[in-house]
């Protein structure tokens, strides 16, 4: 399978006055395949949004890439003019943030704005635009999609709104749609409704999904590939049955522990203290929580490569006493 | 063991828009002391109102609220400061529940200050005694709550609603804005707590895994009114409501070898300004007969387990039958 995305070696960092810089992605690497359903899982503070950010070139001002390479299709992004950037933002790839009220505008009728991100992209009169709209709104299941046309963001139920956001992140077809904890805050039975639609709007356009969250079971459930970040480093990653099965990095271990309070192997001595960023080392930077680490863990990480391309970043793979 | 807390008939309305929001509607429930009561639902549904009504944080339209046997509604004055004492809440922001000008021994000392004449020594003494309780290092005591990570705030939180020995805790999404594993390490903490202090619990949250988890009862809320309630055993390994049942159908288990057939709701909820005569989850049911428009349903009594669903009533005799490997 060839890749819709491919990171090598980013790092991120951000700049302080005075004092050793914030390094928030350190070295990250991660490749989504074409149609692959990608899960990216991490704690607060990981940076998962960040890397989210990169990839569509909306980094603060303050921070700065210090180093890495991001290949969208086969073409390096920073080799895409700024100028022309707006033409990949949104029709190439697409996001689908958390809070979909903040992501539109309260004050414009959802229809115009959905026809407006169209006519960006397409050049069609409004009529079409707005045909293609009313069809869009239709597949992501809005009922009475020509009254809803009409409707402002404050008249939505949560639900709604982030069904509006999906077919905004769809409607120009993009080849890989970002989405950014989109559930969070929904009531589970909607949360399945977005789930299941993001899935099945991308298994029928074709469209790869790079879907960040910390929510594990909606990674077992609905990913066919998993990234786990920490200290902005991918620590493992590889098909969901690997990861999530046989688990190596103790960081995943953990975290998948964490799920079955009642069947807990180890007694974890992790109390999930942040990491601080301003003292990020060429060692694995988790071992300030692990209950494996020793001295070797300070050298620099390597990455073994297991089954059908497992990926863990721990020096002591394999060898982490049960 | 009779009720610690006893709701009874709860109704809490707001006025908005010109128009009258039924925030709780009807919502009655008991917990036995030491035990912890899960109140679950979507948000909007009036689960943290029920913990503010209980603790008379804000008054109710009708209904009576006991706790250990005094109605909320008649105390006054020095009684009701003193109740206050002993019936505490920790709220979900724990950052923006804390005054950021004050350091961690000044936050914990603050109930100690208003409710009790302890001298400054004593409440130093009792700072650094709760700090120890809630698993915090002594030095954080002269901290500032942005010197300190969303599990440790949280435990400061905690010691802050213990200071005045309470004996009913209301945990209003304890553990919303944490990590997965900090979660896991708050709550083993308050379970620790709660067999050492003889705590009661109404826990609220709209995470059934840790409902499941961590509660002996539960109630579950939709728009305002309770659709089911009892033992958890009983409504989350048998449940018959289908608000419920869809709900513990779409938790998503984290073994990619589980697949569990997912019960697909289709269907807008109704707006809290606009509810129906008939039952409110009409509108997304999936067992919806003309019945259900006219009237809102009673919750039916089945042992100890209500149901408020007039599709049950036929069912009380097979309850056995129903699905019993949800979660």
């Amino acid at each position: 399978m060839t890749n819709i995305l491919e990171i090598e070696g980013l790092r991120v960092q951000f700049p302080q006055e005075g004092a050793e810089p914030l390094k928030i992605i350190n070295g990250l690497s991660l490749r989504v395949g074409k149609g692959e359903f990608h899960g990216l899982v991490g704690e607060t503070g990981a940076g998962k949004s960040i890397t989210l950010w990169t990839i569509m070139k909306l980094l603060p001002k303050a921070m700065q890439v210090a180093d890495g390479e991001i290949a969208f299709d086969g073409q390096k992004i920073s080799e895409l003019p700024e100028k022309n950037f707006r033409r990949f933002r949104g029709k190439e790839v697409s996001i689908i943030s958390q809070n979909p009220f903040g992501s539109l505008n309260p004050i414009k009728r959802i229809g115009e704005q959905l026809v407006e991100f169209f006519r960006e992209h397409n050049d069609v009169t409004y009529k079409v635009a707005a045909n293609r709209v009313l069809e869009e709104l239709n597949a992501v299941g809005i009922p009475d999609p020509d009254r809803r046309f009409k409707s402002f963001p404050n008249e939505l139920s949560g639900g709604m709104a982030q069904r509006v956001l999906i077919a905004a992140a769809m409607i120009n077809r993009p080849k890989l749609v970002l989405a950014d904890e989109p559930t969070t805050g929904l009531d589970v039975t909607i949360q399945a409704q977005i789930l299941e639609l993001i899935k099945s709007r991308g298994a029928e356009l074709e469209t790869s999904v790079l879907f960040v969250t910390h929510d594990l079971g909606i990674i077992a459930q609905y990913c066919d590939f998993v990234s786990v970040m920490f200290a902005g480093d991918i620590v493992e990653s590889g098909p969901l049955k690997e990861v999530f099965l046989n688990p190596q990095h103790p960081y995943t271990r953990q975290l998948l522990d964490t799920t079955r309070p009642n069947e807990k192997k180890f007694d974890y001595k992790d109390d999930g203290t942040p990491p601080d960023l301003s003292r990020i080392h060429g060692g694995c930077n988790y071992n300030y929580r692990c209950q494996f680490a020793s001295i070797e863990c300070l050298q620099p990480l390597n990455t073994s490569t297991l089954n059908n391309g497992h990926i863990v970043r721990c020096q002591k793979v394999g060898r982490l006493g049960e | 063991m009779s009720n610690w807390i006893e709701v009874s008939n709860l109704r809490k309305t707001f006025s908005t828009q010109g128009k009258t929001l039924v925030a709780i509607d009807d919502v009655s429930f008991s917990v036995k002391r030491g035990e912890t009561h899960g109140l679950v639902g979507e948000s909007g549904s009036g689960k943290s109102t029920v913990g503010r009504c209980l603790l008379r944080l804000t008054d109710f339209d009708s209904g009576s609220v006991r706790v250990a046997d005094k109605d909320v509604l008649e105390l006054r004055g020095r009684s009701l400061k003193q109740w206050r004492a002993n019936n505490q809440i920790v709220f979900q922001d724990s950052f923006e529940s804390m005054n950021p000008r004050f350091r961690v021994d000044q936050i914990i000392a603050e109930p100690l200050i208003l409710h009790t004449d302890m001298s400054k020594d004593a409440i130093k003494a009792r700072v650094t005694e709760l700090l120890n309780l809630v698993q915090l290092p002594s030095g954080f005591a002269t901290r500032y709550t942005n010197e300190l990570s969303g599990g440790q705030l949280q435990r400061v939180n905690i010691a802050r609603a213990l200071a005045t020995h309470p004996e009913l805790l209301v945990l209003d999404e304890p553990t919303s804005s944490l990590d997965h594993s900090v979660q896991a390490n708050i709550l083993s903490l308050l379970k620790e707590l709660q067999a050492k202090l003889s705590l009661t619990y109404l826990l609220i949250s709209h995470d059934l895994e840790m409902i499941s988890n961590y509660c002996d009862s539960v109630s579950v809320m939709y728009l305002g009114k309770i659709m089911e309630t009892g033992d958890i055993s009983d409504v989350f390994g048998n449940p018959m409501h289908p608000y419920t049942q869809a709900l513990l159908s779409s938790t998503l288990s984290p073994d990619p070898l589980v697949k569990k057939s997912r019960i697909q709701l289709n269907g807008i909820p109704f707006s809290p300004l606009n509810l129906p005569k008939g039952c409110r989850f009409s509108s997304r049911c999936n067992r919806v007969i003309d019945a259900c428009l006219d009237r809102q349903p009673e919750i039916f009594d089945f042992a100890g387990h209500g149901v408020a669903c007039i599709n049950t009533i036929g069912e009380s005799t097979s309850k056995e039958k129903g699905n019993s490997n949800v979660m």
